[in-house]
């Protein structure tokens, strides 16, 4: 007798496209989970051929969510490749762009992908359960998330010309200095930015209590985080080196060099999804599990230097004991983070160098490789290329959030799975949190699935008992 | 604010999908008073409350099926009880609903399409494509004049 299989396709309210089987046993109990991304690209291949200052305009295309992260880690990998340290102020401004991602990536995480399940409840009726039904039952949080996604694009598209795909970061720093004038004007955003990032975190804390099964039970088991961190060990999203923490909060390995992350990351690809899989080298795979992002990011951190994202830090790390482990807490870590965004931004628009016409560092080609580390809204994203002597890219490779956090969805799925699914009756909350697991990861499969390569398809067919009946690979 | 708010939409590097695009530009040179002009890659949320201040929103857009170069205009109605996915890609109806719902604003909405011959990675127009384009500016152009 075939062994039983629910597919869930597709998974909804993510960035990309997916589908999640469900292996019973015959009691219609869940035996195995697994996350399969769907859609295929190819980046890391067809880049190769082209000048290396084309690559950040030509990876700002991998996402529309998130092309501002890889504008930044491509350029960090331009700026290796031609050996210069950019002026100080296009490190701000480019900062400044970053940061206004974050925002509207979380904005759009939080309100838009999964405020329906948060504010109707995981087993309210779908046809309700979705932002209409946001829009009708709590009209000011969603004209909140659609201001503070607004707030976001807008500093993006006022520094960049456009709100996706800007060309304003280039190899060697940006284009064009900022004026006094869209400084104020950015300035005079913020005060509402962040009123609207602060009354929603104080309203999502209040809910807290009616998700604590979910709390207990969304990929809530021990495993590694890694970030980047500041020199200081402060939270840091455009550049700083490498850490790793074990779940009891224990620093496993710190002030990794962007040079040696092959030391520390290596790579698996699995027969059943175009996302490939990264792992802690030094434990290989599949133990080498690790969390990025959001949650991995303030627990990696010894602090945060702006004072209301410093405050609530330190709330949330009173969550737990060692590392805060639940992945539910994605979304509260997503709310912190935007606070201090905007916070940051301030202080970096007011700094006093801001306006400097010095924004760009010139020369060819001076290495032959050049890699650029940068924390992306869904993690630490890294660029890695190779070029020849006339500076044409001969290798990419791209490891990406999503990638990062791979084996962990995997793991939550099935943790997901095991407790609220029951294969004699199913209903639809139980597979809308199978679902909301892997939204609170907020994955961007566009960005995670840019390599190319064989086509990886293997489907086996397995009886109850575990013998293989067929199998089909390609 | 203006009056009326036009909305081309597509991707200019993707032949006739830029339609709504071309469209678009070619309008905001008329500087047609009380119009407003946008153009986006695709339809988003964050569209809602800028239509919620028109009276009207004209969404241009290019389609498949049916003879290359033939258009029409057809209302759009905002759609509340819609289930799809409202993150980061959304229809002209339910982006009407959402400026209705959000923002209490209740603009009249219209899309023009037209068929595509072509959505092959290039950044003009089909032939076809750009001939009939004319005849369909000058439609949006006479709509957004008898809405004065």
């Amino acid at each position: 007798m075939p062994q039983k299989r629910i597919v869930i396709d597709p998974v909804t309210r993510i960035e990309g496209h997916s589908k999640i089987s469900l292996h019973l046993d015959e009691q219609g109990r869940v035996q195995e989970a697994y996350f399969h991304v769907t859609q295929f690209r190819g980046f890391e291949k067809f880049c190769e051929g082209r000048p290396f200052y084309e690559m950040p305009s030509l990876m700002a295309r991998i996402c529309g969510i998130c092309p501002v992260s890889h504008l930044i880690a491509s350029a960090k990998a331009c700026d290796a490749i031609m050996a210069v340290r950019i002026p100080e102020t296009a490190v701000k401004l480019r900062k400044i762009m970053n940061l206004a991602q974050i925002v509207q990536s979380h904005a759009l995480s939080f309100f838009y992908l999964a405020s329906p399940d948060l504010l109707l409840g995981m087993d309210a009726d779908p046809s309700e359960r979705n932002i209409f039904g946001v829009i009708r039952n709590h009209p000011e949080l969603a004209r909140d998330g659609v201001r503070l996604r607004q707030f976001g694009q807008q500093i993006i598209e006022w520094l960049g010309g456009k709100r996706i795909h800007p060309s304003w970061v280039v190899a060697g720093g940006v284009n064009e200095q900022l004026t006094t004038a869209r400084r104020d004007q950015i300035l005079a955003t913020i005060p509402e930015a962040l009123g609207i990032a602060r009354r929603t975190l104080d309203w999502f804390k209040k809910e807290l209590d009616r998700f604590r099964e979910e709390i207990r039970t969304f990929a809530n088991f021990p495993s590694m985080f890694m970030s980047l961190v500041d020199p200081s060990g402060n939270l840091s999203f455009y550049d700083g080196k490498l850490r790793f923490m074990d779940a009891s909060g224990h620093i496993v390995a710190d002030k990794v060099e962007a040079a040696d992350y092959d030391q520390y990351l290596g790579e698996f690809v699995n027969p059943w999804s175009y996302l490939k899989t990264a792992y802690y080298k030094p434990t290989g795979y599949p133990g080498g599990i690790y969390r990025v992002g959001p949650l991995a990011r303030l627990n990696a951190v010894d602090g945060i230097t702006t004072p209301l994202a410093a405050q609530e830090w330190a709330e949330f790390r009173e969550l737990d004991r060692g590392a805060v482990l639940s992945s539910f807490y994605y979304h509260y870590a997503r709310l912190i983070e935007v606070i201090y965004a905007i916070e940051r931004m301030e202080a970096l628009l007011t700094s006093p160098d801001i306006l400097s016409p010095h924004v760009r560092a010139f020369a060819r080609q001076n290495n032959g490789e050049g890699i650029g580390i940068a924390e992306a809204p869904r993690g630490t994203l890294l660029h890695h290329y190779k070029v020849d002597d006339d500076g044409v890219i001969t290798w990419a490779n791209l490891i990406i959030a999503t990638g990062h956090n791979n084996s962990a969805m995997n793991r939550g799925v099935l943790q997901v799975a095991k407790h609220f699914v029951d294969g004699n009756k199913l209903q639809e909350g139980m597979l809308n949190r199978v679902e909301a697991v892997i939204r609170a990861f907020d994955p961007c499969l566009s960005c995670s699935t840019h390599a190319a390569g064989q086509m990886a398809l293997h489907i086996e067919l397995r009886a109850a008992d575990g013998t293989l009946v067929d199998e089909v690979r390609r | 604010m203006p009056r009326v708010l036009i909305i081309g939409y597509g991707s200019p590097l993707r032949g006739d999908d830029g339609l709504g695009w071309h469209a678009a530009e070619r309008l905001r040179k008329l500087a047609l008073p009380g119009t407003g002009v946008l153009t986006v890659h695709q339809l988003t949320p964050e569209l809602a409350e800028d239509m919620s201040r028109a009276e009207l929103v004209v969404f241009i857009d290019a389609r498949e099926g049916g003879r290359p170069g033939e258009w029409d205009a057809e209302p759009v109605s905002p759609e509340a009880e819609s289930i799809q996915a409202f993150t980061h890609h959304v229809t002209p109806g339910s982006l009407l609903g959402g400026a209705r719902l959000l923002y209490g604003g209740k603009p009249e909405g219209v899309l023009f399409a037209m068929t595509g011959e072509s959505f092959e990675y290039r950044e003009g127009l089909s032939e076809t494509v750009a001939a009939a384009l004319p005849e369909m500016l000058e439609a949006i152009n006479q709509l957004c004049s008898a809405s004065e």
